[in-house]
């Protein structure tokens, strides 16, 4: 007798592979080793009772709930149901902000240079470290809120969110 | 117009959608509603929350008609694999709430009986394996869609998915008792 069907081939025959159902050798030998046939009967009957009744009734509470959904987003005509622009708005208003500290705070320390100056060498040491930190800081703040910013749009407007990230997560 | 809306093509339908056609919508949802259904049920493994599931995936179709682009696949795969999204989105979530103590263990939440038509020692099978298990077998035998199919709307690589498909039929045989006499 030859040798017993591999698992990949029984379960292609199951599912309805055409070019493995007419494949000659694996017919014959299903024809001959009653363990071959059994694996496969029981394959297939798997197969059978998961495509049956692959239709179900939807329970009606849900149209209803998302009916009422539908008619509240039609009925707010400012935000359109699938806006991306607030979104990409709140991480402008993010990004104007940090600026805006950024200046704000340079400025203070042009008033402080200004004192310290007065009393020099100090003033050296302080606009260089004090500066070069807020540099980082703003800078660092800014880079992450552009980041950010694709990460909200596509988790709020995709109705694929990152499968490859939902994956890293899940597995 | 109801009857003029059953007969068109679920593209023609997406586009009315993408207009805010609330009529064209329900046309879909008669349409589809039912299968996508059948589909998280299976997915999911509860029924209960597999009715919170079916609101949102279609939620999620009215608010991002404008994105479903036909020259890129049929509405029909589009759908499934909004739904499978969110399945996977809400499993993901559920299992942290979980860790942090603040959801039921599996088997405790509402709802969980084998879905209808099923038999129950297959269905309670299904509910043994692991989600990423279930998935590709519900997706590969229930569904039919092929292994590169499956990659583009999940993420995992197709020889990733072969074997993944390939210890959850072994897990099914041990778990029905299908005895091995070959
Ligand atoms: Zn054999």
């Amino acid at each position: 007798m030859s040798k017993h069907l591999p698992e990949f081939q029984m379960v292609a025959l199951a599912l309805g592979d055409q070019a493995l159902a007419s494949d000659a050798p694996a017919r014959k030998h299903l024809g001959h080793c009653p363990g071959c046939a059994q694996a496969l009967a029981q394959l297939q009957q798997a197969v059978y009772e998961l495509r049956r009744d692959v239709v179900e009734k939807a329970p009606s509470p849900v149209w209803t709930r998302l009916h009422s959904r539908v008619v509240a987003s039609r009925s707010d005509p400012d935000v359109p149901a699938d806006s991306w622009w607030p979104l990409l708005a709140g991480q402008a208003a993010g990004v104007l902000l940090l600026f805006g500290l950024f200046l704000l705070l340079g400025h203070w320390l042009d008033g402080a240079l200004l004192q310290e100056s007065l009393s020099a060498p100090g003033w050296i040491r302080y606009p260089v470290t004090g500066r070069l930190a807020l540099l980082l800081i703003s800078g660092m703040g800014l880079l992450s809120a552009l980041a950010l910013a694709p990460v909200f749009w596509w988790e709020a407007m995709d109705p694929f969110p990152s499968p490859r990230d939902l994956n890293n997560r899940n597995h | 117009m109801m009857m003029k809306l059953e007969k068109m093509s679920d593209e023609g339908l997406m586009q009315l959608v993408s207009a805010r056609e609330a009529e064209a919508f329900q046309a879909l949802y008669d349409r589809y509603a039912g299968r996508v259904f059948a589909f998280l049920r299976r997915h999911c493994g509860d029924s209960g929350l597999a009715e919170d599931l079916l609101q949102e995936t279609f939620w999620r179709v009215w608010l991002s008609a404008r994105t479903f682009d036909p020259s890129r696949g049929d509405f029909c795969r589009w759908i499934y694999r909004v739904a499978l999204n969110v399945s996977r989105n809400e499993m993901f979530r559920r299992r942290n709430r979980r860790e942090c103590g603040l959801e039921p263990f599996e088997g405790e939440s509402r709802g969980n009986v084998p879905p209808a038509g099923l038999e129950t020692g297959l269905a309670r099978a299904l509910e043994k394996l692991t989600p990423a298990m279930r998935e590709v077998v519900v997706l590969r035998c229930m569904e039919g869609w092929k292994f590169n199919e499956i990659e583009s709307a999940t993420g995992t690589s197709t020889g990733t998915l072969k074997a993944r498909f390939h210890r959850a039929i072994k897990e099914l045989r041990r778990l029905l008792s299908w005895e091995e006499n070959r």
